[in-house]
């Protein structure tokens, strides 16, 4: 891994990436192994790229890959009859071996492009990197920077401090399952420990219960209920949510915070042993609200207390359609 | 001013003895927000506790406690469910939600259940509520799982006095209510 460090060759990675995800996409589109190709296209601003559907080999040339490759493909899978071809980094991977084990798609409808992933980078902090009120007019990724262009300012970010949150403490940067892996293993981020990522947590949860609600409270009171994280979420497929249900109405038309906690506790509940930390919900919030903490400790809880991990297997059956005799229950009177 | 269920509970408390003795000087209110405030008073306040009691189980079991005259606090609101697996968590987030002090959800013993593992299932989604109402910061208390038969009229009163004494314990609550 060491011998692909220098910052030319690093932008040779991601630059071989992207030439690879053509030529793959081109090539089942041609020789029809799939109708539809999902992947990644140039947004209409820098730092942004936007989901291309392609059904014509000669569109491959318009797919790219870069760090700002930040949606979870998966999440359109469902929708298509045919067979489909997509792009996965190792967390959407995940949650696409989450769908197949639900029978939400079956597994020789869909073709899995594998990247091996270094990361993508969190708007957010680049944002915060930069200061405020400074438009990014040119962006331009390499292994370890990331350089911007603007009117007057010309900067070149460290990639480690504009990297997503989930990113940072990821465990499986490459696919864990996948018909195609461009590149090969050695280009993606090193694995990181499972108690790296559960340090917040078990930091956080040293605070006084008060404190904790007193935390969640305040981000989900910026909550405006557009369910815009439902959408974004691959396993959030239910074609009637609880929320739109009207009988029992869960949630009603007054916006208090109750109803909004309700919500997303609700959520959480749902996405329990299934979440892989992807981080969809939280990109797609446009109020920023941020409930990874939550969503991180479940996944603790659930490999805790069951010694499930989620999204790793397509055999078995989903964590709450099976149970153990030996389960918890010494909170059970 | 007044909800419904407030001026339930301010009349309730009115015809009982606990009432004679106000806790907070009324002097310059009104005499209904006098009662109120008697009826809010910590050790006033009566908890309301929605037990969710599997048919084959602990809905008998209740029963049993029942014929068999053993008495145990009346802050219980039963609602009859086929079985414990039956019982959503957002069920019992509701149930705060809507201000219930506390929550009881009692099924089948491990192994008895009438739908061969509906408790069992029912278990690892309590695990999961269980764990994250805590971290979110909701007292410890507030929500109960219990096994009873329905043989076992004696633990069901038990039962209900040990959650009825912890849910009072940690007061009115005010985190989740609407």
């Amino acid at each position: 891994m060491d011998k692909m460090t220098g910052s030319a060759m690093g932008e040779d990675t991601i630059g071989a990436i992207q030439e690879g995800i053509r030529n793959i996409a081109a090539e089942m589109l041609e020789a029809g192994e799939v109708h539809v190709f999902i992947g990644y296209e140039e947004g209409t601003l820098p730092l942004r790229t936007t989901p291309a559907f392609l059904t014509r080999p000669e569109d491959a040339v318009r797919l790219v890959w870069g760090p700002s490759c930040e949606n979870n493909l998966a999440v359109y899978l469902p929708k298509f009859k045919g067979t489909v071809g997509v792009i996965v980094k190792g967390c959407d991977v995940r949650t696409l071996v989450n769908l197949i084990l639900e029978n939400q798609i079956s597994r020789d409808k869909v073709k899995i492009v594998g990247v091996p992933c270094r990361g993508i980078i969190d708007r957010d902090r680049v944002g915060k990197a930069l200061g405020i009120d400074r438009i990014i007019k040119k962006a331009k990724a390499t292994e370890h920077n990331l350089m911007l262009e603007g009117d007057g300012f010309d900067v070149k970010l460290e990639f480690q401090d504009v990297l997503a949150p989930s990113c940072e403490v990821c465990r499986y940067p490459v696919p864990v399952l996948c018909d195609v892996l461009i590149g090969d293993e050695s280009m993606a981020r090193d694995r990181k420990d499972p108690e790296a990522g559960y340090l917040e947590v078990e930091q956080f949860a040293k605070l006084r219960p008060d404190e904790r609600f007193s935390y969640f409270a305040q981000q989900i009171e910026g909550c405006i209920q557009c369910y815009a994280c439902r959408q974004a979420c691959p396993l959030c497929y239910c074609p009637e949510c609880f929320v739109d249900r009207q009988s029992p109405k869960w949630i009603s038309r007054w916006r208090g915070l109750s109803d909004k906690i309700l919500f997303h506790l609700g959520r959480v509940l749902h996405v329990a042993g299934r979440c892989v930390d992807c981080g969809a919900c939280r990109r797609a919030c446009p109020a920023g609200v941020d409930l990874r903490l939550l969503t991180k400790n479940m996944e603790k809880v659930v490999k805790e207390s069951f010694q499930y991990e989620s999204g790793l297997d397509i055999g078995g059956l989903p964590l709450l359609a099976t149970y153990e005799r030996e389960d918890p229950d010494d909170f059970i009177l | 001013m007044l909800d419904r269920d407030t001026h339930i509970e301010a009349f309730s408390t009115m015809s009982s003895p606990q009432a004679v003795t106000p806790v907070q000087s009324c002097a310059d209110l009104p005499d209904k927000d006098c009662v109120v405030l008697r009826a809010e008073a910590p050790e006033n306040r009566e908890p309301k506790i929605v037990a969710f009691l599997c048919n084959w189980c602990s809905y008998a079991g209740a029963d049993l406690a029942g014929t068999g005259r053993i008495q145990y606090p009346a802050n219980v609101r039963v609602i009859r469910v086929p079985c414990s697996g039956r019982v959503d968590p957002l069920m019992i987030l509701r149930c705060l939600q809507r201000g219930a002090d506390g929550v009881l959800v009692s099924g089948c013993h491990p192994g008895d259940c009438h739908y061969i593992a509906g408790n069992y299932l029912a278990r690892r989604k309590f695990v999961l509520l269980d764990e994250l109402l805590d971290f979110f910061g909701i007292e410890k208390g507030r929500v109960h799982f219990s096994w009873v038969s329905a043989a076992e009229g004696e633990k069901f009163a038990d039962v209900v006095k040990q959650v009825t004494e912890t849910v009072k314990a940690l007061g009115k609550p005010t985190k989740l209510v609407r």
